[in-house]
């Protein structure tokens, strides 16, 4: 789960290639929902980025009050 | 609080570049009360009637109400129910004792309303495609994040210009480096040992 506000495309793509690679190797899994629960707020670029990874969707849990 | 997100305004698009949303109704958080862990306050859940600590009657009456309120908020009868928050889970057994009291419980006596199961966030967006819904679709973002009235989460994205900065410049150099690093390995003499 990385943030949505800082970070740029590249280093999300990173990101999520060492943690995907891990649960493949480990656990021979292909995770397909994203679970952004906890960043303070929700990209465009966050969602397009999930789109491309081919996941069917994604939880979060963070909107405006 | 369910809906497709379409980044991009890619709206119009044969084939849009799309993902299902889900907003979860209380953060990420058990339903109030129902904080079974060790290092949690809130008193397990008990079914025996013979027992002091019998509390599955006002528990059951809760959690009823608290899922009748949820529902209003969301298209289809499957509902995601979380159980847990941060650090929780120190000792799943414990944990495990009252979701397990809970779910019988609640199959026993509100069986004409809910069916109770163990489940992932796979399974429930499995089950909402039988339902065949078609969701509102949202285009833009979600900035900036406003947690309490008139607090903007704003500043996080502008405060320490120097430190992002220092941010990109090593990603930069890092992933330009990754590029070189797999062009010379498409080099068919390279042999492992000389990337050693």
């Amino acid at each position: 789960m990385h943030d949505e506000a800082c970070p740029i495309f590249d280093d999300m793509i990173e990101n999520h290639y060492i943690g995907h690679k891990f649960i493949l190797d480990n656990f021979g899994v292909k995770p397909r929902i994203g679970w952004q629960v906890d960043p303070f707020g929700h990209s465009n670029t966050n969602a397009r980025f999930f789109a491309e990874m081919g996941f069917d969707a994604w939880f979060f849990a963070r909107l405006d009050m | 609080m369910e809906f497709v997100w379409r980044p991009n305004e890619s709206k119009d698009t044969e084939d849009p570049l799309q993902i299902f949303t889900h907003v979860l109704y209380n953060g990420y958080s058990n339903p109030p009360g129902m904080d079974f862990d060790i290092v949690a306050g809130d008193p397990l859940w008990v079914n025996d009637r013979s027992s002091l600590g019998f509390n599955a009657d006002v528990k059951s009456q809760q959690l009823d109400q608290f899922l009748s309120e949820k529902a209003e908020h969301y298209v289809t009868d499957d509902m995601i129910v979380l159980f847990g928050q941060d650090f929780r889970f120190m000792d799943a057994e414990y944990y495990y004792q009252s979701m397990d009291a809970m779910i019988e419980y609640m199959n026993l006596n509100y069986a004409n309303k809910y069916n109770f199961i163990y489940s992932t966030p796979s399974n429930y967006i499995d089950a909402l495609v039988k339902h065949n819904v078609t969701w509102t679709t949202k285009y833009d973002d979600m900035f900036p994040y406003s947690d309490v009235p008139d607090g903007f989460w704003s500043g996080y994205s502008t405060s320490r210009p120097n430190l992002k900065q220092q941010v990109r410049s090593l990603s930069s150099n890092f992933h330009a480096s990754a590029q070189i690093y797999s062009l010379s390995a498409l080099d068919q003499e390279m042999t492992k040992q000389s990337f050693d």
